[in-house]
């Protein structure tokens, strides 16, 4: 027991070393961690509320009171960015774990049982995949109305057929291992064979998916709020604020550049600790 | 190779059926009487009566779709918009050209810069040209198509006025919304040629062209890229959906009439006949370009030609025997 636990340890030190090692990997989790900190701790940090508005003080540049000035409508860009990071966050991670959840037991069954249940699921998968998930994403989020939640439904549903296709695969390599075999002869349930033996062995892949998932699900959400299909306004999501700064580009262009850095920014350190995290599971992809 | 190219086609019709069924679907599930949406608020409850008989609008679902269909294949009719009351299929075709100059464009510039940077890096691993490469690789990748467009309208056209802002007047009016399109989808065709590259490089033939004494030039092209294609080739499909989808926004970012920005505004008119007929249209461009990456695919695959090959002679013999 003793032994097995130190080994356990151990592996997860190799692990963490390797991850380690990747700088850029690192300053991603640090990102990460950060952004994530600001945005449980909004109301703290930022300086104004989301909707406090002062039409007197409207489209006033950056200044020591106002660090990335005021919109339209005199709110303050900086505090409305740290709401956003609320709205962006949630939204990515949300539709990534719905997306996941879904795709891993379509993937699953499609993978494990194979045969003519593959066959149909993969048919059917192969249907969505003809259209790609942002223009199914847009589709969706047009017929439900607009708003977050029909954003998350759209969001996910977009992105479930390509990662259902991927978990398949990975299922289905995993099922030919002795192991598997194994548990079929001591009789263990389906349900256990799948999420018990065959899930440990692809949560790597999981984790990775769901790493760059989160990264393509703040994008894609801020494409959607960005045409006015996601958050409405006041909500302060970071596409939102780009579509509303968008009208006022040639004057006060800090509207449209702070909030798209925020989700270049974001968005590249979730990559980079998406990356280094493969890196870390799978040694041998290093640099690919 | 036919019956490779015939079963492709075929799959593609039956996915195209499958589209359709999806965005008619969606369609159902808008709120709102589309008899009413035709006529107006101000329409009396007989007319929308009277509409929804026209429109055969109580019929079972499938029915409608049957007709549909019907309507879509043999009178390629997609219906009317509620908004200018026009057929939605005489509509798109104006617009479609716009959106297939840009995606081809926007392709053919990711390609390029995608190949060539690709190319560099794998060639020159851990070089600082590779490290340069890779790092604009992740910023244009993390960044949002539409804001990178913005951003590129913002310096290009209004600080630089090198380049018109908005509208579409020839060719020169497409340069920034191809490069915003091209620059973005260019990372993920980086990424596919590097790594293929890199794992082409390390084979024993390379090692045997480099012992024969051939140049470095030929062995880069003829044995390396020719063999390091392949998978890329396949994602080219892909990105080409990326680009598409893109160019939805784009195109309105950058006031080009192109379909993408005719269903934006059909979105916030709530026009549903137009987005799912601009929906059908911009996902039957995709299928047609992914058939023709296929075939184009299965030319390079010595693989692929040789199983169809076998499969063609063991029947022949099959026969014989």
């Amino acid at each position: 027991m003793n032994a097995s636990k130190s080994g356990r340890k151990s592996q997860f030190k190799l692990f963490f070393r390797r991850f380690c090692r990747n700088k850029l990997a690192v300053f991603g989790l640090i990102f990460i961690v950060f952004i994530i900190l600001v945005a449980l701790f909004a109301p703290f940090i930022a300086p104004y509320g989301y909707d406090d508005q002062n039409v007197s003080i409207r489209l006033t540049k950056p200044n020591s009171e106002h660090w990335f000035g005021t919109d339209d409508l005199g709110r303050d860009v900086f505090s409305r960015m740290i709401y956003g990071a609320r709205v962006s966050l949630s939204v990515g991670i949300s539709t990534t774990a719905i997306s996941m959840f879904t795709a891993l037991i379509i993937g699953m069954i499609s993978g494990y049982y194979g045969g003519r249940t593959d066959n149909i699921i993969m048919r059917i998968v192969d249907v969505f995949l003809a259209i790609p998930s942002i223009l199914l994403s847009i589709a969706i989020a047009a017929t439900l109305g607009g708003g977050i939640v029909s954003m998350l439904i759209a969001l996910s549903m977009g992105a479930i057929p390509g990662v259902s296709r991927l978990i398949r695969a990975q299922v289905m390599a995993e099922c030919h291992k002795e192991y598997v075999e194994a548990a079929k002869v001591t009789r263990a349930s389906d349900f256990r064979i799948m999420f018990k033996y065959i899930f440990p062995n692809i949560l790597s892949v999981f984790i990775v998916t769901f790493t760059m998932g989160v990264a393509g699900g703040i994008l894609n959400a801020s494409m959607l709020s960005f045409i006015g299909l996601g958050a409405q306004p006041p909500i302060p999501e970071w596409g939102a604020m780009l579509s509303e700064g968008r009208a006022y580009i040639r004057d006060y262009p800090y509207l449209v550049t702070y909030p798209g850095i925020m989700i270049s920014i974001t968005v590249f350190a979730i990559n980079m600790f998406g990356d280094g995290l493969r890196d870390a599971f799978d040694p041998k992809l290093k640099g690919r | 190779m036919k019956k490779y190219i015939i079963k492709r086609l075929l799959w593609m019709i039956v996915v195209l059926l499958g589209v359709l069924f999806i965005v008619f679907v969606l369609l159902e599930f808008t709120p709102g009487d589309p008899a009413r949406q035709i006529l107006g608020v101000y329409a009396d409850e007989e007319e929308v009566a009277a509409k929804r008989l026209e429109l055969r609008l109580d019929d079972p679902f499938l029915v409608r779709f049957g007709r549909y269909v019907y309507n879509l294949v043999f009178r390629f009719d997609l219906g009317i918009s509620y908004r200018t009351k026009l057929p939605v299929m005489q509509e798109i075709a104006t617009r479609f050209p716009i959106t297939i100059a840009i995606g081809v464009l926007g392709l053919v510039v990711s390609v390029a810069i995608g190949l060539v940077a690709g190319i560099i890096s794998a060639v020159k691993q851990y070089s600082w040209l590779d490290k340069i490469c890779n790092v604009f690789a992740v910023i244009f990748h993390a960044m949002p198509n539409f804001w990178l467009a913005l951003e590129l309208s913002l310096i290009f056209a209004l600080y630089l006025k090198w380049l018109p802002p908005t509208g579409y007047k020839g060719l020169k009016y497409l340069i920034l919304p191809v490069a915003a399109l091209g620059l973005n989808g260019s990372t993920a065709i980086f990424r596919q040629v590097r790594s293929s590259m890199l794992d082409v490089i390390r084979e024993d033939y390379i090692r045997t062209a480099r012992a024969k004494g051939q140049s470095e030039i030929k062995i880069i092209l003829k044995h390396e890229l020719r063999n390091a294609l392949m998978p890329v080739v396949t994602m080219i499909g892909n990105s080409l959906g990326a680009i598409i989808a893109g160019s939805v926004v784009v195109e309105s970012i950058f006031s080009i009439p192109g379909l993408g920005n005719y269903m934006l505004q059909a979105i916030n008119r709530r026009d549903y006949p137009v987005i799912q007929g601009s929906v059908f249209v911009l996902a039957f461009m995709i299928c047609i370009f992914n058939l023709l990456t296929d075939i184009v695919y299965s030319f390079l695959d010595p693989q692929l030609q040789s199983q169809y090959q076998s499969n063609v002679k063991s029947k022949k013999r099959g026969v014989k025997a």
